[in-house]
C-alpha cells in the first residue's frame, strides 16, 4: 500500500541513504530496511533523521526510546524500520516502543 | 665507553656505570620513552579524549547516548551542513570503550565524520609511538649489547 505519507517520509530519509565508498550505488529504500541495521546510519544522523520525519508530521520525538535501536551493546540492538515512522506518520504517534 | 665502566661484562650508559644486560635493556627503554614522548603525543591523547562523551546535552529522542564530545560538538559546529560530494558515504567507528563495542557506521555529513576520526587519529599516532619505542629499543640494546648479549 504505497500512499502520500510513504512517499513522503520515503522522500524525508532519502537523503540518509548516501552511497557507498566503493560501488558507488545507492541501497533501493524499502519499508523493510532499517536505518540502524540496513543502512547503519551513526546515530547521531539517525536521531537527526528521526527528528526531520518527526517535525514533519507534528508528533513529539521524546516518544521513541533511542536506546533499543542503539544500545550501549550493540549486538542487542533492534530493527528500527522505515515501515515503523510510515506507520506512526500515519498515526499521528510512535506506535512502538 | 670506558674500560673501567665496563669491568664484569657490564655496560655504561647515560650516565650510569655497571649495568648488567638487563638493568642496561631497561635504562635504554626509559630514555627512548622519555625522547619519544614529545608535543605530538600530547596532541595525539588531546585527541583521544576529546572523543569522550562527556558534554551533556539535551537528549532528543529521549533516551538517545547521552552527551557528546567536544570533538564532535566543535566539528558540527564549524562544518554544520555540509555533506561529501556525489552523497558518497564514509565509515565511521561509533564506541569502543571497550574495543570489541566499536562498530561501524555510516554518514554522509562532513561534520560527523570528522568528529568521529579525530579520536581514531589520536589512537593511530599513540600506536605507532608504541612501535616506534619498542623497534628503537631494540636496535639500541642491539648495538650496544656485547657477545651473548646481544638479541641477534
Amino acid at each position: 500500500m504505497v500512499d502520500d505519507t510513504q512517499t513522503r517520509v520515503m522522500a524525508l530519509i532519502e537523503p540518509w541513504n548516501g552511497r557507498s565508498l566503493l560501488t558507488f550505488r545507492k541501497k533501493t529504500l524499502t519499508p523493510e530496511m532499517s536505518l540502524n541495521l540496513d543502512m547503519k546510519l551513526d546515530p547521531e544522523d539517525a536521531a537527526e533523521c528521526l527528528q526531520n520525519v518527526f517535525d514533519a508530521f507534528g508528533m513529539d520525538s521524546d516518544q521513541v526510546m533511542f536506546s533499543l535501536y542503539y544500545p550501549k551493546k550493540p549486538r542487542e540492538a533492534i530493527p528500527l524500520t522505515i515501515g515503523m515512522l510510515i506507520e506512526s506518520a500515519r498515526a499521528r504517534r510512535w506506535c512502538y516502543d | 665507553m670506558d674500560t673501567t665502566e665496563e669491568l664484569n661484562d657490564t655496560s655504561f650508559y647515560a650516565g650510569r656505570p655497571n649495568l648488567a644486560a638487563g638493568e642496561l635493556f631497561f635504562i635504554i627503554f626509559c630514555e627512548e620513552v622519555a625522547e619519544q614522548l614529545g608535543i605530538d603525543d600530547f596532541g595525539a591523547i588531546v585527541a583521544v579524549l576529546s572523543g569522550r562523551n562527556v558534554l551533556t546535552t539535551r537528549a532528543k529522542p529521549r533516551d538517545a547516548e547521552k552527551g557528546t564530545s567536544y570533538a564532535s560538538r566543535t566539528s558540527r559546529r564549524v562544518f554544520q551542513t555540509a555533506k561529501f560530494p556525489f552523497g558518497i558515504q564514509l565509515p565511521t567507528v561509533v564506541g569502543g570503550y571497550p574495543p570489541w563495542t566499536a562498530r561501524i557506521r555510516w554518514t554522509h555529513k562532513l561534520s560527523t565524520f570528522i568528529g568521529r576520526a579525530v579520536p581514531v587519529v589520536g589512537w593511530v599516532i599513540l600506536a605507532r609511538d608504541v612501535a616506534d619505542i619498542s623497534f628503537h629499543t631494540v636496535n639500541r640494546y642491539n648495538t650496544i649489547a656485547r657477545g651473548e648479549d646481544k638479541l641477534w
